[in-house]
C-alpha cells in the first residue's frame, strides 16, 4: 500500500525493534489493524491522507516508546537481546560441552582402577580433568544464568534466589571439594531460575526443562540405583555404577539444556549494536 | 491527565472498559478516550502491552479474525478480569472518597 507510506514505514520500523519476541507477527498484526482503522477513521471525516496517517502515529507515539514498552517486565527490566547475552549465549555452550567431558573424564578413570585393581597416576589425572571440567562448566553455568536473566529483562525473586545459589555453589567449589554441597546449591539453583525462565515463557520450554533438571536427575538416579545396590561393591562400600550412571545421567540432561539455551542466546540479533535502534535512546 | 498519572490505573480502566463486551485494540483505546472526554494523554501504542499484560495474567482472553482483509485481535473480560474490576472498583471508590473528604475538609484555621 504505497498510499499509506507513513503506516508502512511506521509498522515496518514497528517489525525491526521488536524481531526478537516470537510473536512479532501477531503484535505487527494487531498494531497495523489499529493503525489502519484510525486512519479510516480520519479520512471518513475529511482528512487528507497523509495528515490522516501523520495525526494517527502522532497519537501513537514514538515507535522506540512502543517497542520498548512492549520489551517492559514487571520487574521493571527490558527484556532484550544485546551483545552480552550473545556472549552469555557462549558460556553457556561452552558449559555444555564440559559437561560431556565430565563423565567421560571419569569413566575412563573407573575403568582404570577396575583393571589395574588400584588407584593410581593415570586415574588421578582422568579424575583430576573431570574435576576441572565441572568446575568449568559451573562457573560458565553462571555467566549464562546473568546472560538468561538479562534476556528476561529480571526474573524477580525467584531469579535472584536461583542466581544466589548457583554462585554460592561455584564458589563453594572452588574453595571445598564436597560435591553433593555444592552440586545441591548449583543444583537448587538452576531448578528455581528455570521454574522463573518457564514463568516468564520467553526462552525455549524444553532446553529450559532440561537446564534446570538435570541436576536433579542425575541425584535422584544415583540415589536409586544406590539404593537398589545395583553394581559391583568398591572398597569403600560406594556403588561405582551408581555414581558414573547418574553423573551421566546429570551430564547429558544439563548438556542438552545448556548448548540448547547458549545456541538461543547466540542465534539473536543483538538490540543493542546499532545506534538508530530505539532502545538507546528513550 | 500525564501518562505517568494515569500508569497506576491503566489496567482498572482498560477493564472497565472490556466490561461493557468484547472489543478489538483501536476499540478499547477510542472508547477510553471518549468516556474520558480526551483527559488520558496517552500514546495510544503504549495501551497494548497493558492489554497482552492482563491477558497473559488471565483477567482478558483474545481471538484473531479477519475484517477488511486484515488480522483484528478482540480481547474480553474473563471471570477473574470481571472479579479483579469489581474488587479494584470497591478499592478505587474507597479512595476516591477518602481523599474527597480530606479535600472537602474545612481549611486549617488561621493563628490569632
Amino acid at each position: 500500500m504505497a498510499e499509506y507510506a507513513l503506516i508502512d514505514g511506521y509498522l515496518e520500523t514497528l517489525r525491526t525493534s521488536v524481531r526478537w519476541r516470537r510473536d512479532v507477527d501477531d503484535i505487527v498484526a494487531e498494531m497495523e489493524d489499529h493503525l489502519y482503522s484510525a486512519v479510516e477513521r480520519f479520512e471518513a471525516i475529511g482528512t487528507d491522507r497523509r495528515l490522516a496517517q501523520r495525526q494517527t502515529l502522532d497519537r501513537f507515539g514514538d515507535p522506540g516508546l512502543v517497542a520498548n514498552a512492549l520489551a517492559s517486565t514487571s520487574e521493571g527490566g527490558i527484556a532484550v537481546p544485546t551483545t552480552f547475552t550473545k556472549t552469555a549465549g557462549l558460556a553457556g555452550m561452552w558449559s555444555g560441552v564440559l559437561m560431556i567431558g565430565l563423565p567421560i573424564a571419569w569413566t575412563l578413570g573407573l575403568i582404570s582402577e577396575e583393571r589395574s585393581g588400584s588407584w593410581d597416576r593415570v586415574e588421578s589425572t582422568m579424575f583430576a580433568v573431570g574435576t576441572a571440567a565441572l568446575l568449568a562448566a559451573a562457573a560458565l553455568i553462571v555467566v549464562l544464568m546473568v546472560g538468561l536473566n538479562k534476556r528476561h529483562g529480571g526474573l524477580g525473586t525467584a531469579g535472584i534466589v536461583g542466581l544466589g545459589l548457583a554462585a554460592l555453589g561455584v564458589v563453594l567449589a572452588f574453595i571445598a571439594w564436597f560435591i553433593f554441597g555444592w552440586g545441591v546449591l548449583l543444583g537448587s539453583g538452576m531448578l528455581i531460575y528455570a521454574i522463573a525462565m518457564l514463568r516468564r515463557d520467553i526462552a525455549p520450554r524444553a532446553d529450559t526443562v532440561a537446564f534446570g533438571s538435570g541436576m536433579l536427575i542425575g541425584l535422584i538416579v544415583f540415589f536409586v540405583l544406590t539404593a537398589l545396590e545395583v553394581g559391583w561393591r568398591d572398597s569403600y562400600g560406594d556403588y561405582p555404577l551408581a555414581f558414573l550412571v547418574g553423573v551421566w545421567s546429570m551430564s547429558l540432561v544439563s548438556a542438552v539444556g545448556l548448548i540448547g539455551l547458549g545456541r538461543w542466546l547466540r542465534s539473536e540479533e543483538p538490540a543493542d549494536i546499532e545506534p538508530a535502534e530505539p532502545f538507546a535512546t528513550s | 491527565m500525564r501518562g505517568q498519572a494515569l500508569k497506576g490505573h491503566l489496567d482498572l480502566l482498560l477493564l472497565a472498559v472490556l466490561a461493557d463486551g468484547a472489543k478489538h485494540g483501536y476499540a478499547v483505546i477510542d472508547d477510553l478516550r471518549e468516556r474520558s472526554d480526551d483527559a488520558f494523554d496517552l500514546p495510544e501504542g503504549t495501551v497494548y502491552p497493558a492489554l497482552h499484560r492482563l491477558e497473559k495474567g488471565g483477567y482478558l482472553s483474545s481471538d484473531w479474525s479477519v475484517v477488511q482483509g486484515r488480522r483484528r485481535r478482540t480481547y474480553r473480560l474473563t471471570d477473574r478480569g470481571r472479579g479483579a474490576l469489581g474488587e479494584q472498583r470497591r478499592a478505587w471508590d474507597e479512595f476516591s472518597d477518602a481523599v474527597a473528604r480530606v479535600l472537602k475538609g474545612s481549611p486549617w484555621p488561621s493563628t490569632p
